[in-house]
């Protein structure tokens, strides 16, 4: 069977959405495969609204990620989660973090309207075939909060759809951090695979 | 940018973002030269230069600003070394004037101007198709499809430059610059590495003497060009079609326009061609093309310049295909597979692909429960301090009734002032105008004035207008933030700080310096995190008649939490005390540090987002005085 996978990485900038995505391709190029990305990068999207486009391919692939096309959406918040679903295939899976992150900008008066998580998951649930929400902080913040983005790349993982072995991946992590950070992230990796697999 | 590796060896596969791949194709082209001024989407080229400039013997610098960036790429390619300088494509405009004037005279070295254009205004304020500059400075362009071609077109453009003694440019944007693909390294081409200034006045002085000499061989030139380019292998007729119609994809459409062809299901049928060159265009080929074709579809991203190219082409040779581009293309921001795929089928009369209809609708559905989320200074960011505290002396001061502080700012993350709740930037421009607005305001409003401009910003552009308003005596008040590095593209050094891009100790200019020397009435340097102090320097500025420099200056909050990071140091961080909080909110409504979290009525500390700056525990943030310092060993 061809490979030809298209993952979609939201989130807010600052919680390292473009970095997953660039460690996800790294460790798909590792196994043999070709990749094709684009991140909104840069300081400039400080705390601004993040999207990061992976495919992963062996023969022939894209690299214009179209909407209604992805595989698997990787919510790093779930604000982002909705805003980027529609690039996601109706049969596509979602992975949301749990944690709302408000935008600050947002005025007094919509305050709190717009801080209804269980809305903005409903509206995830309703639209996609698989969704799968898990408070992602929480397991950050028991290894260090910068992991966010790798607990939630451990959850992608669980769901079997990334064609890339666990073991590769770890070592992508080795490869690409000091050893002290490195085993952080490798535990944030394994934590958020343990808390997702088989839901 | 995780784990670049541009130092590899030839053969070598590793995954590289487009600017990386931009940077090692240089590599290969054997450059020893490079200048930019840090600019989205341009900045990564020259980093990634600088992270293996020993390895290959480059020379690399972050100039003061575009111009002169391109005067040391310049003077390079005059001393015969091949050169390169990258930047944002807003930032040609700063750098037009010397490509302008050394496009006349041709060089021996090949020379590379690199126009990052910001399609889709991801952080640019325009849209500017720098194909239009490039024409009108007679520099071939070279536009690549994606990061690999980019890799591949990188090292072409260099030998093309040298091969026909002209200045090229290589047009990108952001979609290539900040996308990436697994790419094969190629060997590094061996090239002079010494400089040699071979005197020749009658070439290197343009008078109008030699000007017009130099006008006529850059004409002839361009002639011989525009009769090579359908030599190189980047433009090709893909798909011939069956004639009824036929596309042109140029540049980094050409992966979308495949996208929509898979999506409509169009195959073979229709003719494709793609172009890497849009200027000078390959004129054979696309005679081949259009004669071929009933209608002909350009698809490219902003301006319609190769659109009203290829008219004038098929009126020169007496075609009569019809040619059609923006009639059903966008001609604001990117155009993705949806945009060509929407077009294409509103052309064919057919309904667009179902997966895009789909999309609108969830898109429709979504927008009521996604508030916008602009990018906003970080938490513990000087810069909102000082924002707060602008707005603070226009209450103290009881301004408001005299219509307000006018407050005029600049090109930096402090753009972001303009944000809700801060409301505290006017107008902004470009680089360096907020001193010369203010300038010119100040001789025709009564307002006070209080500008922003950045440290880095400050050394690109702001020394002049400052010069102007001491000379012609303008009334306004310039508050230069000093983050003491170019923070919004990913703290590149500047004049400020004491070190060179390449990491020597070199001389630090201080900016109250500057000010000083440029003749300001008064000039004071506050700590942009000491709220107490900056209200203080800046009533006491805003009384001063003429011009008042005030320097608020802390080190860039996330430079500084870093630093502190490594050497394991505790990074404080502050929490509201409940029993204390009266929910007055003023915290989040004037201050809005975005750690501040809302749940039900109450405003908590978000601790992992706070950086400890404390100036929330002033009482002008919160006049209860309910946040305090905490202990805390979490994340």
């Amino acid at each position: 069977m061809a490979v030809d996978v298209k993952i979609v990485l939201a989130g807010v900038g600052g919680q390292g959405t473009v970095l997953a995505g660039s460690i996800l391709a790294s460790s798909a190029i590792k196994e043999g495969l070709s990749v094709r990305t684009y991140g909104d990068m840069g300081m400039a999207r400080r705390g601004g609204s993040v999207g990061s486009f992976v495919n992963i391919f062996d023969k022939k692939g894209t690299s214009a990620t179209a909407e209604g096309t992805a595989d698997l959406l990787v919510g790093m918040e779930p604000i982002e989660a909705v805003r980027y679903c529609r690039y996601l295939k109706k049969d596509g899976i979602a992975i949301v973090n749990s944690y709302l992150i408000l935008p600050s900008t947002v005025g007094k008066k919509d305050r709190k309207a717009l801080s209804d998580v269980d809305n903005l998951l409903d509206f995830i649930k309703k639209n996609f075939k698989k969704t799968i929400v898990f408070d992602a902080n929480k397991i950050a913040c028991e290894i260090d909060s910068l992991t966010t983005n790798v607990v939630m790349l451990g959850a992608a993982f669980s769901t079997g759809k990334i064609p890339v072995s666990t073991e590769t991946f770890k070592q992508t992590l080795r490869d690409s951090f000091a050893p002290k950070i490195a085993e952080m992230n490798i535990e944030a990796f394994e934590r958020g695979y343990d808390e997702c697999s088989g839901k | 940018m995780a784990i670049p590796n541009v130092a590899g060896k030839p053969g070598e596969r590793t995954l590289l973002l487009g600017n990386e791949a931009i940077a090692r194709g240089f590599i290969e082209g054997g450059i020893h030269v490079a200048a930019s001024y840090p600019g989205t989407p341009a900045s990564e080229i020259l980093f990634t230069l600088i992270s293996v400039a020993d390895k290959y013997d480059i020379y690399a610098e972050w100039s003061t600003n575009e111009k002169v960036a391109a005067e040391v790429a310049i003077s390079a390619a005059m001393s015969g070394l091949r050169s390169v300088v990258s930047m944002k494509g807003v930032g040609v405009n700063v750098a037009s004037e010397p490509f302008q004037a050394f496009t006349y005279m041709g060089t021996d070295a090949g020379i590379v101007l690199v126009s990052a254009d910001d399609v889709g205004m991801h952080s640019s304020h325009t849209e500017q198709d720098n194909r239009l500059f490039a024409r009108e400075a007679y520099l071939p362009i070279f536009e690549p499809p994606g990061p690999k071609g980019a890799h591949e077109m990188a090292k072409a453009a260099l030998d093309y430059s040298e091969k026909w003694g002209q200045p090229v440019m290589f047009r990108t944007t952001t979609r290539i610059g900040h996308s990436s693909a697994d790419i094969t390294l190629g060997p590094v081409t061996k090239t002079k590495k010494k400089g040699e200034f071979k005197r020749a006045p009658e070439r290197w002085v343009n008078l109008p003497v030699n000007a017009r000499r130099m006008r006529l061989a850059l004409i002839e030139r361009m002639e011989k060009i525009r009769k090579d380019v359908d030599r190189l292998p980047f433009n090709k007729i893909i798909s011939k079609g069956d004639g009824e119609f036929g596309v042109i994809s140029c540049g980094v459409t050409h992966n979308v326009v495949r996208e929509a062809f898979k999506a409509l299901d169009l195959g073979k049928r229709v003719g494709l061609m793609k172009i890497g060159t849009p200027y000078p265009l390959p004129r054979k080929m696309i005679n081949r093309f259009l004669s071929a074709n009933e209608k002909v579809i350009v698809v490219e991203e902003t301006e319609a310049f190769v659109e009203t190219c290829l008219r004038s082409i098929a009126h020169e040779l007496s075609l009569d295909t019809r040619i059609h581009g923006k009639d059903i293309l966008p001609q604001a921001f990117e155009i993705g597979p949806r945009e060509v795929a929407t077009g294409f089928s509103n052309f064919l009369g057919r309904k667009p692909p179902s997966n895009f209809r789909t999309a609108d609708k969830i898109w429709n559905e979504a927008q009521s429960l996604v508030p916008p989320r602009p990018p906003v200074l970080c938490p513990g960011c000087g810069h909102r301090t000082a924002f707060f505290a602008i707005n603070q002396v226009e209450k103290n001061l009881k301004l408001k009734k005299e219509g307000g502080i006018v407050k005029p700012s600049d090109i930096g993350c402090y753009t972001l002032g303009y944000q809700s709740p801060l409301h505290a930037v006017d107008t902004n421009f470009c680089m360096g105008s907020s001193i010369g607005v203010s300038s010119g305001l100040s001789h025709v409003i009564d307002n006070r004035i209080v500008c922003t401009i950045g440290d880095s910003t400050f050394f690109h552009s702001g020394i002049p207008p400052l010069l102007n308003a001491v000379y012609n005596k303008a009334d306004i008040n310039v508050l230069v933030l000093d983050n003491s590095t170019t923070a919004m593209t990913g703290f590149q050094t500047h004049p400020g700080v004491g070190v060179t891009a390449m990491g020597e100790e070199t001389k630090g200019i201080p900016i109250e310096d500057v000010a000083k020397a440029c003749g300001a009435d008064s000039v004071a340097v506050v700590d942009s995190l000491d709220l107490d102090a900056l209200v203080k320097a800046l009533e006491k500025a805003v009384k001063i008649k003429g011009v008042s420099v005030v320097v608020a200056r802390h080190p860039c909050v996330l430079l500084d939490v870093r630093t502190k990071r490594k050497k394991g140091e505790k990074i404080p961080k502050y929490q509201i005390d409940q029993e204390i909080c009266n929910k007055c909110q003023l915290c989040m409504n004037l201050f809005g540090c975005p750690a501040f979290r809302l749940e039900d009525d109450e405003i908590d500390i978000d601790l992992a987002l706070c950086n400890g700056c404390g100036v929330c525990a002033n009482e002008m943030v919160c006049p209860q005085l309910a946040i305090k310092e905490v202990d805390f060993d979490g994340c």
